[in-house]
């Protein structure tokens, strides 16, 4: 197919206004603050580390990457540990629940987190249990086994039932013939769910914000930063976004992948 | 080796029954061919013996011993898919070898025994292929080989040939025979198509909408048909079938001016007045000089088709359209009239309510 001109102009376009702001913040993340602040927009500078520098030395960031690290990496084991099983007892045991359980799992998703967020302030602070990193794992766990099962339900799809009914005839259990067959056969599709989650709960900041104050997650650092008194420290507001986007941004390559494969599927 | 009992075999999903109590006993060693059209209930009931489907009602005994509750890893079963169903994640290798990794067989000895098996099936070149670099010929083999290298008590085939194209499907029809006369382990094989039935059966058993229309050798099927279903589903041309009544005499039989007489023997069967059906075999329509002392027809010659030694020739009889198998030196012109006569041995009878064939037993010894 050929494209005309001035469908190469407006791809150039978007392209360029999804891309520079990105760009932008890239390369301001290495500039010191009088290059940014200056009027005239500078592209030759004297690029430094001294941002990213007092980004990680920042006790907040630090605590924040932790909590991030601790909270992400539970809710996302879990999530794993009984999602993928479930998603697998959904396609072969259960099918006739199939369409009725994920429109449950899916209507999770569908909330708005504040709306969630406030019941749990409630019942957490009754338990004693209100800003600490259990209840937001607890929290996020909703999130990653609903996504999680979602997604791995087309992926346990996918693997022929007649592969699954050959290993059973030479002898296999049903759960060896899940962990030999159906689960490396559906790995690849199930990696992509597994990152798709980590990208939701890594980014995620308005649960976060509503039931944290002291063990909050790195997006509520880097949002807290804009709020920082007079001078607004805009090299250390880009080097940290950088620094949070960084790992999604290593998978999304992974992500692509799995995408295109899912849609592919469906057609 | 083993012996399979089939007792009443039900199928029953919810209100729709597939199998209505089916009875089939499997000798030692047996090569036994369920065939019928699609939906007949012979994928069905080939799930059930390897236990992939629940039995609804009736009993499977293999080696006498009842199986119903015996799930199907414990069945010493080897089954082989109509798509192949290799494990995409895994070398041609370790597909045949899986099986064996269960029973913790040695690590030499499972080596030894893919090669011998890849070596039989000509797969040797392969073994490192993974499923999708192999043909659908190829994958078939290695499907075969992962079912025989457990040397199980049975093999199960559901339709293994019908996704390959005709050269392969041949090639292949003649190796599973190979195989099983080499190995005489007791096989069950699901086709549609009869000629592969014809050719690798033992035993043959057609099936008809969940219920068994006739279990018997190629032959008996072929020569001595159990019913109209059986007559038209085998053999290829189809035979012959014509509505026909009995003559009052009850030694003829008559339709639209076309009378053909029968043996007393096979006469005293019938009743005068009886509307039945006969059938004959494209080969058992002759030409009238070579088949002598009886009734000669003339006959109106439609369409020829060369065939290669034998020439099909599709004649008129009267109101009657008749396909005939002859010595393509023997073959007429289209237009041209001939005279043709019915072979008396070829002659079955089949009870035009029914679609029961008269007399079948008796045939069926001449067969």
């Amino acid at each position: 197919m050929k494209r005309g001109l001035g469908g190469a102009v407006i791809v150039v376009v978007l392209l360029f206004a999804t891309l520079f702001p990105v760009l932008w913040t890239l390369l301001s993340s290495f500039k010191t603050l009088k290059d940014i602040v200056t009027p005239v927009p500078t592209l030759l500078f004297q690029p430094t580390w001294q941002n990213y520098a007092d980004v990680l030395a920042t006790p907040s960031v630090q605590h924040g990457l932790t909590n991030s690290a601790i909270v992400v990496g539970c809710s996302l084991g879990v999530g794993m540990l009984l999602g993928v099983p479930a998603a697998y007892a959904l396609v072969r045991h259960a099918p006739q629940l199939k369409s009725d359980v994920l429109f449950y799992v899916l209507s999770l998703r569908f909330m708005p987190p504040v709306a969630i967020a406030i019941p749990f302030i409630v019942i957490y602070t009754d338990l004693g249990i209100n800003d600490t990193r259990f209840s937001l794992i607890l929290t996020y766990c909703l999130t990653t086994i609903s996504t999680i099962i979602w997604l791995g339900v087309p992926a346990f799809e996918q693997v022929p039932r007649e592969i699954e009914e050959a290993a059973s005839l030479e002898g296999y259990t049903e759960f060896e013939v899940f962990r030999k067959v159906a689960l490396p056969v559906a790995i690849p599709s199930l990696i992509g769910a597994i990152l798709f989650t980590f990208v939701i709960v890594w980014n995620e900041l308005l649960i976060a914000l509503s039931l944290t104050s002291q063990n909050f997650t790195l997006p509520v650092v880097a949002a807290s930063f804009t709020t920082m008194g007079m001078e607004v420290p805009w090299g250390i507001i880009n080097a940290s976004t950088i620094l949070l986007a960084l790992p999604p941004f290593l998978f999304i390559g992974v992500i692509m992948r799995f995408l295109n494969r899912f849609f592919r599927a469906a057609h | 080796m083993a012996t399979i009992d089939i007792e009443k075999f039900v199928k029953q999903y919810g209100p729709v029954r597939a199998l209505h109590a089916v009875d089939l006993h499997i000798e030692d060693g047996e090569f036994v061919v369920l065939l019928g059209p699609s939906g007949c209930g012979k994928s069905t009931m080939l799930r059930m013996i390897a236990g992939l489907e629940e039995i609804s009602g009736g009993v499977l005994r293999i080696n006498g011993k009842p199986m119903n509750d015996v799930p199907s890893r414990d069945r010493d079963i080897a089954m082989v898919f109509q798509n192949y169903a290799l494990y995409p994640h895994m070398t041609a290798y370790d597909n045949i070898a899986f099986g064996l990794r269960r029973l913790k067989v040695a690590k030499p000895e499972i080596d030894r025994r893919v090669r011998q098996t890849a070596e039989l099936l000509a797969l040797g070149a392969y073994l490192d292929r993974k499923p999708r670099q192999l043909s659908g010929g190829q994958q078939q083999r290695v499907a075969m080989g992962r079912a025989m290298i457990k040397t199980p008590q049975v093999f199960l085939f559901d339709e293994p040939l019908s996704n390959l194209d005709a050269t392969l499907r041949e090639q292949l029809r003649v190796e599973v025979k190979k195989l099983h006369m080499l190995l005489r382990t007791t096989t069950v094989f699901v086709t549609h198509d009869q000629l592969e039935a014809m050719t690798l059966a033992d035993k043959i058993v057609v099936m008809r909408d969940g219920h068994v229309e006739q279990i018997g050798t190629p032959r008996e099927v072929y020569y001595a048909p159990a019913s109209l279903f059986v007559a038209r589903f085998i053999g290829s041309p189809p035979m012959n079938l014509l509505p026909m009544q009995v003559a009052p005499n009850g030694m003829q039989l008559a339709a639209d001016g076309l009378v053909i007489t029968l043996d007393p023997e096979r006469a005293a069967d019938l009743h005068p007045g009886q509307l039945v059906t006969l059938g004959i075999r494209p080969k058992d329509l002759r030409l009238a000089h070579l088949q002598s002392g009886t009734d000669r027809h003339s006959a109106t010659v439609m369409l020829t088709e060369m065939m290669g030694a034998e020439t099909l020739m599709q004649v008129r009889l009267g109101n009657t359209e008749l396909i005939m198998l002859v010595d393509d030196r023997d073959t007429a012109v289209t237009g041209s009239t001939i005279e043709i006569a019915f072979a008396p041995e070829g002659l079955r009878l089949f009870d035009a309510a029914t679609g029961k064939a008269i007399a079948s037993r008796r045939i069926s010894r001449v067969a």
